[in-house]
């Protein structure tokens, strides 16, 4: 029968309380086998701690013990299956730290989704199978559940070697698991679990949005005024070079250049009517003397015509005079206010630029640290975002291996459990025969190693026949054991009491009767020579590198911890590994230059001394035998 | 507060701390300190007792369950106050 097959038997008879009834059909190897394997399995699943919500819980129950608020104390630590599912499904409510600006609802960013689908798929199967049990769950969501533990029975350390590959017997069995209460139990305990896992807190991670954004506004404002003040001083620098340009009154506004020209035409303007009309007159009056029968010649003494000729000189002249003064004037005046203009101009300009200088300065001094700010807000936003991220993948994931996890634990809670039945009924599982074969090898020794010699005893000095320990039997046995081992000098005591070779070879075979003659033999000729002659240093060496005796050593470290201290000690190291030679070696010299030692790492040689100390031989047989 | 309270009381943060410790230890099962808890919450701390009832509560108790053994174990969790106070009663009388 394989583990698995055994396992399961196992656990099905444990519910009817006959659970020992298989461990008798288990051989030695599998037995040996059994205990490996679930100490490697319950090492590597029984790796938890309390974590999260648990450690709040206790600290809030702590805290109404500590005010006398009992009741409160025992509530924060009482969940049963409906609350831990239900707080699971808060938990699931919780996940993603999107929301709409707007509406202030829940907006799944694509990552956020993928855990929130993977969380709520897992959720709804651990759910209904905590709060419905196996058959309370519908038929598809049973089968998810086989497929999906039927990986974890494949792969197994202990199952999965004799896991059936018929598709039909795996799911027998896989259900049988399923259907274990202890199951449920498992997979409650685990969804608590998962509900300890603590997310980041949504107030939190807005805040330090909120610091992000206003670090990164106040980031931008100078970056702003930066701007504004770069193309303000450009503009005013600009300005301030169009100034000092020679060719500056050109910039001046044009309707105060047009007003002037405009006053400078109209003066021209009346001028020139004046003198075309003193032309327009000079030219009638000419008109008029020639009509009259004079000639151009006698005009020059018409004084008429004179006086008009000289109206006309007078008009041309005064046009032209007035009209240039007063040209010139107007250039002057002109200029002389084009320059106060100017210098007025500059000296605003220049004001202006001093002030964007000024508050370009202020600005930057406010806002000296924005950048490094805006970076640090940032960086704090996006250390606490990828931190829930992190909480809220781990409590998907977790929630998705619920199941398997808890499937897991289950059988190294059944492993465990295995094994310590197993401890209790193994003394059980020797055959009579085994039992009979050893108290014949503890009898043939005590007439081995005992020999009758004459005394004389009391006042009369009677002969007396005296049992002493025969010294050269003991010899024999103890240099044959350290030569070859107990394995002959057994089979030789077995003959001596009857046992014909067939029964002795199958005897020796058998891995139960060997564990426990061979120690029995060897302890027992160590103790008679520690009785008669002591034990040398270079035997105690021989003891100690002989494969017998790190047997008997390595059977007494495992039941005692005791010794195990005791060869810590010797040795100085808390790497025992009676396999390594050099610790062997190092064992063998400690106690090869202080045999006494040897009391100390085996409790019957300690039994020998006392009885070799206080004379109680009867008490020693007895130690010896037990 | 009168003696039976107080005793009660005493008793009450007993079993509540070794059952936290429990829970933080996780020397049983969460849903077995579940079970423990409502029992204790229903049992004993909903309910009005005696000296003697109380007595008997934790004994029954640390005997289903060994994790409570310690009650009883730790000599200022016996009654020996009650006794005294009846002893007094008496001789008041």
């Amino acid at each position: 029968m394989s583990i698995a097959t055994f396992l399961n038997k196992w656990q099905n008879d444990a519910m009817s309380e006959t659970g020992e009834a298989p461990l008798i059909t288990l051989t030695r190897e599998q037995r040996a086998q059994l205990r490996n394997d679930a100490k490697f399995v319950v090492m590597t699943e029984h790796t938890h701690g309390l974590t999260g919500r648990g450690v709040e819980r206790v600290r809030l129950a702590r805290e109404a013990v500590k005010t006398a608020n009992f009741d409160a104390g025992l509530q924060e630590i009482v969940e049963s299956p409906s609350d831990i599912v239900a707080r699971a499904r808060e938990r699931l409510g919780e996940v993603g730290t999107t929301r709409n600006p707007t509406t202030h609802a829940r907006e799944f960013s694509t990552e956020e989704k993928a855990r929130h689908r993977r969380a709520e798929t897992a959720l709804t199967l651990v759910g209904d199978f905590v709060e419905k049990g196996y058959e309370g769950i519908k038929p598809d969501q049973q089968r998810a559940l086989v497929d999906k533990l039927r990986s974890i029975f494949i792969n197994h350390h202990v199952l999965g070697k004799g896991f059936s590959t018929d598709r039909a017997v795996q799911d027998k069995e896989i259900i049988a698991w399923i259907q274990d209460p202890l199951y449920a139990k498992v997979v409650a305990t685990q969804l608590e679990k998962v509900n300890e896992i603590m997310f980041t807190n949504l107030s939190d991670i807005h805040a330090a949005a909120a610091n992000r954004a206003e670090s990164i506004g106040r980031e931008n404002v100078t970056q702003d005024a930066e701007k504004r003040f770069r193309q303000a001083a450009e503009r005013t620098r600009r300005s301030l070079r169009d100034l000092q340009d020679p060719n500056a009154a050109q910039n001046l506004p044009q309707n105060r250049t047009q007003r002037l020209l405009q006053d400078a035409r109209d003066t021209r303007d009346e001028a020139q009517t004046e003198f075309n009309t003193a032309q327009a007159d000079y030219t009638q009056v000419l008109q008029d003397h020639l009509a009259a029968g004079g000639t151009h010649r006698t005009a020059l003494q018409d004084p008429t015509v004179m006086q008009a000729y000289n109206a006309v000189n007078a008009v041309r002249t005064t046009r032209d005079n007035a009209n240039r003064e007063f040209q010139v004037a107007q250039r002057h005046a002109y200029q002389q206010e084009q320059e106060q203009e100017l210098e007025v101009r500059e000296g605003e300009l220049e004001n202006r630029l001093e002030q964007q200088y000024e508050r370009r300065d202020q600005a930057r001094l406010a806002a000296a640290r924005s950048p490094e700010e805006a970076a640090a807000a940032r960086a704090a936003e996006q250390d606490l975002l990828s931190k829930r991220a992190n909480e809220e993948a781990l409590f998907a994931r977790h929630l998705d291996n619920a199941l398997g996890v808890a499937m897991r634990k289950s059988i190294a809670d059944k492993l465990t459990q295995a094994v310590q039945t197993l401890e209790e009924v193994e003394p059980e599982l020797l055959s009579e025969e085994i039992k009979d074969a050893r108290k014949d090898v503890q009898d043939q020794m005590n007439k081995i190693f005992t020999t009758s010699v004459p005394r004389s005893r009391g006042l009369f000095k009677r002969p007396i026949m005296e049992q002493v320990r025969d010294q050269q039997k003991i010899d024999e046995h103890f240099t044959r054991l350290l030569a070859d081992g107990p394995k002959d000098d057994i089979r030789t005591i077995l003959a001596a009491k009857g046992y014909t070779p067939d029964t002795i070879n199958e005897l020796m075979d058998n891995d139960n009767f060997t564990d426990i003659i061979k120690p029995f033999y060897s302890k027992n000729v160590i103790a008679q020579r520690m009785l008669t002659r002591g034990i040398r240093p270079a035997e105690a060496d021989l003891i100690l590198k002989s494969s017998w005796g790190k047997d008997m050593i390595q059977q007494a470290l495992e039941v005692n911890n005791e010794y195990r201290k005791v060869v810590q000690d010797l040795t100085d190291t808390e790497d025992i590994d009676m396999d390594k030679p050099e610790f062997r070696n190092r064992l063998a010299r400690e106690v090869g230059n202080r045999p006494w030692l040897l009391l100390t790492i085996f409790p019957f040689l300690k039994a020998a001394w006392q009885a070799q100390t206080y004379d109680k031989r009867q008490t020693l047989t007895e130690q010896i035998a037990a | 507060m009168d003696a039976t309270k107080a005793y009660k009381n005493r008793i009450a943060q007993r079993l509540t701390t070794i059952l936290i410790d429990a829970y933080e230890q996780q020397a049983l099962d969460r849903h077995e300190i579940s079970i423990l808890a409502t029992y204790i919450r229903e049992e004993f701390l909903h309910k009005q007792f005696t000296d003697a009832q109380i007595f008997r509560f934790v004994e029954e108790l640390a005997h289903e369950v060994p994790l409570f053994a310690s009650l009883l174990a730790d000599p200022q969790q016996q009654p020996v106050k009650n006794v005294n106070r009846h002893f007094l009663e008496q001789v008041a009388k």
